[in-house]
Order: C-alpha cells, then structure tokens, then sequence
C-alpha cells in the first residue's frame, strides 16, 4: 500500500509481488485470481486474470499461445503480436485491478517498466430465440436476448441504414448499466429525441434493473395504471416503430426493448396487422378493441343490471337468469368478485407453476372448479360464461402491461357497478376517459387519434387500409417525414373489354 | 394586462369549437326542450327554431366580430381596454355568476333525471359528488383536457342519436299538419323558449383566446351552430310526430320517454342506459363551465386558476346540497333563461357599436400612419 503511494511508478517489480499485491488490494475475499507464469531465454512473464471473467479460448491461443511462440520477449513485440484489439498500458495498480474486473488479461515481463492488459471479456449469451410472451403466427418470430450486442445486431440488421443513430448511455450509481437509445435521424421527431435524452441524462437512480423498470423511472405519469412506453421483445416491432419516427430505448442485461412515445391504441396493434392482408389485418385490429371493451363492460354490466336494472333484461333471458341464480344466496357484485378472482387466481397460478404442471392446473382450475362452483350454487351459469368471455377477450391485447392493466381495471369497475348500478359504470368510464385525454407519453398526447382528433391516423392506429392508400406516417408520432413513398398514379378509368 | 398571452402548446385548433360549443348548448335541456316548445308554438315549432336558429346566427357573428377586433383577448381584456379596469371586472363578474348558475342548474336537473327514472332513493349530495370530481379531475389538468373531455364525450353520446331511427320509423305524419296554425306571438314566444335550450355559445367570448387559428374561427362557430340546430329540429319533428294529439304535452322528457321504446336483442330497456349515459352529455358543460369560472376569476381577482376551481366546486356541493328541490331546480333554470336572453343574445349587439368605432378608429390611425 505505502508503497503505491510513494512511488510515481509501481513498475519495475517482482512477478510475485505483483500478485500478491493484486490478491491484496483488490480481491481479498475472491478466490478467482489466476495467473500464470511463462519462462524464455532466463525471462519470466506473468499472465494474471479473473478466471470466471476471460475467454478461456482467447487466452489460451492469443494471449499465452502467442507469448510462448514469439521469440524476442519485450512488450513492444508483444503489442505487435497479440492480436487482440483492446490493449492498453499501465504504470499504475490501481487501473489494472479496474480492467481485470471487466474481464482483462494483465501480461507482464518481469523487469518491464509498464504492464500490459488485454481485453477478452467471457460473454454469456444466448442465442436470439422464438418469443415467449409475444407471440406472432405470421410474422417473424426472433426475439432479443440479454446481451445489448445482440440487440443492437438484430436493430440494425433490420435497417441499414444511416440513419440509425444510436446514443449511449451509462445509467446507475451502485450497477452502471449501459443503456442505448435508438432513433432514425431523418425521421424522430427532434423535440421528442431532445426529451428523451434530457430524461436519460437526467435519471439518476441506483440501479436500473431492466428495461420495464428504466420505463417507470421515465414515464410521464407513474400513477397511472396504463403503460405510457411499450416493452416489447420483438426486434420486429421495435424496428416497425422506428421506422414510424419512434425512439427506441435498448437497456444492456434485458431481453426486451422499449419505444416511446405510445398511444393508448399503439398498444393494441402487431405488426402483424400489417403482414396480413389488409381485411384482416383491419378485422384483428378492431376485433382487439373490441375485445377490450367488452373485457371491461361485460362483468360490470351483468353486477349492475342483476342489482338494479332488471327492466333491461328481455323477458326470454330473464326467466333463464332467474333460474340459474336461484341457488345463489349472494349478491351479484360479491358473485362476480368471486368469480373474477377466481380466475385471476387460475391465470397467476399457472404463470407461475412449471409449464406442464401449469396447463394441467389450467384445465383442473377451469373446468373442475368452474363446474363444482355452479353445481355448489356460488355463481350462475350466465356469469361463468361472461367471466370466462371478458378474461378471453383481456388474453387478445398484445402488449402484457395493457392486457394486465384491462383485467385489475375491471374490479374497480364491477364495484361501482355493484353500488350505483349503470350511473356508477358511467362515472367510472368518465373517469377512465378523462384520466386517458390527461395521459401523456413522452409529452405527446396518448389518447390520439381521439384527441387530438385526427382522422388521417385513423388508418394506421384503429384500422388498417391498403398500403396504396395509406402512404402516410401517423401524424400523431410527429415525424420528420410524414410521407411514405409517394402515391401511385391512378390507372385511367377504361371500359371494361378493351 | 389586457392582452393574454398563451403558451402554443395550451391552444387548441379551431375545429375543437365545432364539437366544444355545441356539447355547451347540448345537455340537461334538450330531453324536456319538445315539450316547452310544442306548448307554444304546436306543430309550427320548427317556425320557432328557424326565428331562434337565425338570431343565433347573427349573434355568432356579432361576438366573434367583436372578438377579432382585439386579437388574443377575452370578453374581459376586451372590456377592461374600453371601458376600464372596473366595468371590465364588474361585466366579467356578472358572466361569472351566470355561468355558476347555469353550473348548478345542470347539476340539479341531472340529479332530477337520475332520481326519476333510476334510483329515486339515491342521495342528491352523492350524485352531485360523483360529478364534481370528475370535473375537478378533467379541470386541473388545464384547458386541453377540459377540451379533450368534451370531444371524447362528445363521440361517447352522439351515436345515441342514431336510435332515434326507431322513433322516426313509427312517425305518425298527421301529426304535422295543418301547418301555420301559431299565431306570431306564439311563434315568437317559442323562439324565446328555444333560445333557452341552446344557450352556452357565449363560453366562446372566454375560448376565445385559446384557439390557434383564429381565422377560422367564425367558421366553426357557425357551422356549431347550424349543427345544434340540426339536432333539435330533428329532435323536436321526430318528437311531434311521435306522440299522439295531447301526449307532448303532459311529458316532461319526451326525448328520454322517446327512448322507452328503443330495444335490443340483449337490452330492453334503453332508456335507463340513457339517463346514466346522459352523465356524459352534461360533463362537457360541467367541465367547460368550471374551466371558465376557475380561469375568469383568476383573471379578475388575480389568484390562482387551482384555488378558484376548488371554490367552485365546494360552493357548488353547498348549494346544491340546500337547493335540492324541483321548486329550486325550476327557478335556477328559469333564471338562467332569463340571464341568458340579455348576456347571451342582446349584450354582443351592445357591444357591437364600440367594436365599429374601434376598427374605424384603427383604420384612420393606420391610414394616418401611412
């Protein structure tokens, strides 16, 4: 220790010496300090590394393999003969220990004035493989990885171009993690860029733990229960909405990316709208809409038409209803409580068993609970079938966070529905809509195309034209180019044999 | 002072005025409007809605006159550099109880509505709570989301409007006829009657400032108004037509007993929909209504826009607490008719002389520029 201090330059010394002071200094507690030591021509040289840290390829062939074959031993040569890139030089202790840690090798002849290190980290990766969580049926199926190399191969592979610029980031006081943030110069938004990077810049917390946890640090309003960023783990889509003059937010270490800004109906899009033909493509779109309208009013609206609003159902239907709750002896708010929770229950359950185990208990928890239930006279038979539709219909979101968000929403929903009967559902779908028109992503508005109205996004965010006719970005994203490629002529109108 | 300047990003697009000044003059009366007016003026109401229709028009045209003389200004600058500091605020005042009047009578009549035909045992305090916090929610996040509310209520409760392809399909055609039977006075007694309903275009002295493309702004206040006339001569001739001899007349909300009929496979009974959903015909008014009350106060008294607002809104829980009965609810509502004719109609044509004066005025002095 003195005598680091003391000294300008640690170098010369002893190899043994060296070691012991990096044993010393630097890894008390660890175990892991390998070295080796090389003899030639009455020479000696140490090669020290973290053993878990390197490449063991790497260091056997190009860092020892090289020094055992090269005839004249001094460092210079030794820069020279190594062919590895990252190669730096230090007179001082404390540097090397730093390198060492980020998966160096450290090479020195005893004697040298300076010591060398070579960079050749041991990266664990993964290959990029199918998606789990977003599942596509006709698009491409390849999803990210942990690694950010990958990542950033995957995004560019898709567009090269060059205009993908992509800025880096260094986020976390007690675990840096780097983070990238992606964007098409000629086509993002510059307010949007500049705020983006202010928000990166100026975060400053302990540890971003991934890529949905680095959203809830930036994100507009943290309160809300919607997703104002979209994770996804689709370089597919990720790209798409570059490609749409998006920003795009790569995190080191997470196997998903974020893109900003997001409106609420971006969240109900694949870009497998846009793979299919356009008529389907159109269909799913709206049937997901839908899906989640009926998700959130099916429940709420059979508590407060059963409690209070008998007069709205026909008579036919009436008469069946009446007689499946006959053996019920609860109200029906505190029957759809129990149902609904019951099948949160059944989906978090087998979330977190192991897959087999999970499906069974899928089919157990279904059909065995949902038979006995009715049979037992808890619920009606009507209420199994619409608790069952509207937990259906939240499966088709394709964003998690959003279909997430549609399911908790629901029992708030069922009590005011259960306590006001229709007056309460309405105030709630009131406060639902005030809270989206209030909702910001990325300071743009997150209820568009609704409002701001604007009808020319209509096509590319609620439904789905031909591509000929929609040669348009959306607007709402603010891109520096609106237009796509330009329209294509009309053919002239001729009669029809000629 | 007078001049007001607003940041971009709190300004809205012209075209906003269309949907925000006819859910103004859109709500709690409507549903009874056929009724007060078929009393009048009988079949020849639609004379009624033409004489009203055409005021309206011309008084549109007078305010946002006036409106253009001064750029990025509302009612209250635009006083305040005529007539003074005082008149400014004292006028700008007397808007101000007006519009909290109006305020608390669409609170009392949905209320009304609710206990009616819902639940006639829910307290008045609650629903009148369960409103306002919706205001209050949508108000404090500034005039784009009182905006935006407005327009995403707006599409929530226009397709209701579609049902009445039912009625229309049962309509009895004698029901019109003879025509010309009114009397002028009965006709002119209806315009006023109608000129009641479609109050709320005066928010657009107090809008004003806020939209970004002022010149079109004339455009889509009219075309506002043409659309509100639209909807309750449709409104008024399907009701007409619908009702036998002497049921108009004894219904309080045709529009809503009008529903009764409307069914659907899985639905009965719309009508009970209708009222619940008649929350969010009226919370564009509410919302828009306190956004103005919250910012002219602050304008005249100079505190904070947030304050202000949370006044509002507990004055209002107060008084609609103490003014819960039909006696109250008639005589708020009558008052404001009342108010309305002189603020809404006859008080843009005061101000119009003084309008010419100053661009004549303006005009020498840039002609003596030159």
């Amino acid at each position: 220790m003195k005598r680091r201090f003391k000294k300008s330059s640690y170098f010369p010394c002893k190899l043994e010496q060296l070691e012991q002071d990096l044993k010393k200094q630097y890894f008390q507690a660890s175990p892991d300090l390998a070295s080796k030591i090389i003899h030639h021509d009455g020479k000696r040289c140490i090669v020290v590394f973290i053993d878990y840290l390197v490449d063991k390829d790497h260091l056997y062939d190009q860092v020892v393999g090289e020094i055992q074959h090269t005839p004249s031993w001094d460092h210079e040569t030794f820069k020279d003969t190594i062919p590895i890139t990252g190669s730096k030089q230090h007179t001082e202790l404390n540097p090397i220990g730093d390198e060492l840690l980020e998966g160096a090798a450290c090479v020195y002849i005893e004697g040298e004035k300076y010591c060398l290190t070579f960079l050749i980290p041991r990266v664990e990766k993964r290959e990029p493989d199918r998606a789990e969580t977003e599942s596509l049926i006709f698009g491409p199926k390849v999803s990210f990885t942990e690694s950010m190399d990958t990542n950033l191969n995957l995004v560019h592979k898709r567009m090269d171009t060059s205009s993908l610029k992509v800025e880096k980031f260094v986020i976390g006081n007690t675990v840096p993690t780097e983070v990238r943030m992606v964007y098409l110069e000629d086509l993002a938004n510059e307010d949007n860029v500049k705020e983006l990077r202010d928000r990166l810049s100026v975060l400053n917390v302990d540890d971003v733990l991934n890529a949905s946890t680095l959203t809830q640090f930036i994100e507009d309003n943290s309160y809300s229960i919607f997703p104002q960023f979209i994770t996804t783990e689709l370089p597919d889509r990720f790209c798409y909405s570059l490609k749409e003059g998006r920003l795009g937010v790569l995190v080191d270490k997470s196997a998903s990316g974020v893109v900003t800004p997001a409106s609420f109906f971006s969240f109900f899009q694949t870009t497998e709208d846009n793979y299919t033909r356009w008529n389907m493509g159109a269909f799913t779109r709206l049937l997901r809409i839908i899906a989640m309208f009926i998700s959130i009013t099916l429940t709420p609206t059979y508590v407060a038409a059963l409690t209070y609003h008998y007069e709205i159902i026909p008579d036919a239907l009436l008469v069946s209803l009446g007689h499946s709750r006959t053996r019920v002896p609860f109200p029906p708010l505190l029957e759809a409580l129990i149902l609904e929770f019951l099948i949160e229950l059944i989906r978090e359950a087998g979330a977190r068993l192991p897959t087999k185990v999970g499906q069974t208990m899928g089919i157990v928890g279904g059909i065995v609970i949902g038979q006995a239930v009715v049979q037992a006279g808890f619920t009606s038979n009507i209420l199994i079938i619409i608790v069952a539709l509207s937990a259906l219909a939240s499966f088709t979101t394709p964003s998690y966070l959003m279909g997430s968000a549609i399911r908790i929403i629901r029992f708030p929903l069922m009590i005011f529905a259960g306590l006001w009967g229709f007056v309460g559902l309405v105030f709630s779908f009131a406060f639902i809509a005030i809270h989206l028109v209030k909702q910001r992503s990325l300071n743009r508005p997150y209820f568009v195309p609704v409002y701001p109205f604007q009808p020319r996004d209509l096509d590319n965010s609620v439904f789905r034209i031909p591509f000929l006719h929609s040669n348009k970005r959306a607007y709402s994203n603010k891109p520096k180019k609106i237009q796509r490629f330009p329209k294509p002529k009309k053919p002239k109108k001729s009669d029809i044999d000629e | 002072m007078s001049q007001l300047d607003i940041p971009l990003d709190q300004k809205i697009k012209a075209v906003y005025l269309f949907i925000v000044l006819h859910t103004m003059q859109i709500g709690v009366g409507i549903a009874g409007y056929p009724q007060l007016v078929f009393m009048e003026a009988g079949r020849d109401s639609w004379m009624s809605i033409i004489v009203a229709a055409i005021v309206l028009h011309l008084t549109i045209a007078c305010i946002v006159f006036i409106l253009n003389t001064h750029k990025d200004t509302d009612l209250h600058g635009i006083l305040t550099s005529w007539f003074g500091s005082f008149i400014g605020k004292l006028i700008t005042l007397v808007f101000i109880v007006y519009f909290f009047i109006m305020f608390l009578s669409v609170i009392l009549n949905y209320i009304e509505f609710v206990q009616v035909f819902i639940f006639p045992q829910m307290s008045s305090w609650f629903i009148s709570a369960a409103l306002l916090t919706l205001v209050l929610y949508a108000v404090l996040g500034g005039i784009r989301v009182a905006v935006g509310a407005s327009i995403v209520f707006f599409f929530g409760s226009i397709w209701m409007l579609g049902l009445l392809t039912e009625p229309i399909a049962l309509l009895d055609y004698d029901g019109y006829f003879p025509m010309f039977e009114a009397d002028m006075r009965a006709i002119l007694e209806g315009a006023k009657i109608t000129s009641f309903t479609i109050l709320g275009f005066e928010l657009l002295w107090f809008l004003y400032p806020y939209i970004h493309d002022k010149s079109k702004v004339h455009r889509y206040s009219q075309l506002a108004m043409a659309f509100t006339i639209a909807m309750i001569t449709v409104i008024t001739m399907v009701s007409i037509g619908f009702y036998a001899q002497g049921q108009l007349e004894s219904k309080i909300w045709p529009l809503l007993s009008m529903m009764k009929i409307i069914s659907f496979p899985m639905f009965e009974r719309f009508d009970i929909l209708a009222v619940a959903l008649w929350m969010i015909i009226i919370l564009p008014n509410l919302i828009l209504l306190a956004w103005m009350l919250s910012i002219s106060s602050k304008r005249v008294f100079g505190w904070k826009q947030k304050y202000f607002l949370y006044l509002f809104v507990l004055i209002a829980f107060i008084c609609q607490y103490h003014f819960d009965n039909r006696h109250y609810v008639n005589m708020f509502t009558d008052y404001v008719g009342q108010a309305g004719m002189y603020l809404g109609f006859l008080f843009p044509f005061l101000l119009l002389p003084f309008a010419i004066y100053k661009r004549v005025k303006g005009k020498k002095k840039a002609n003596a520029k030159n």
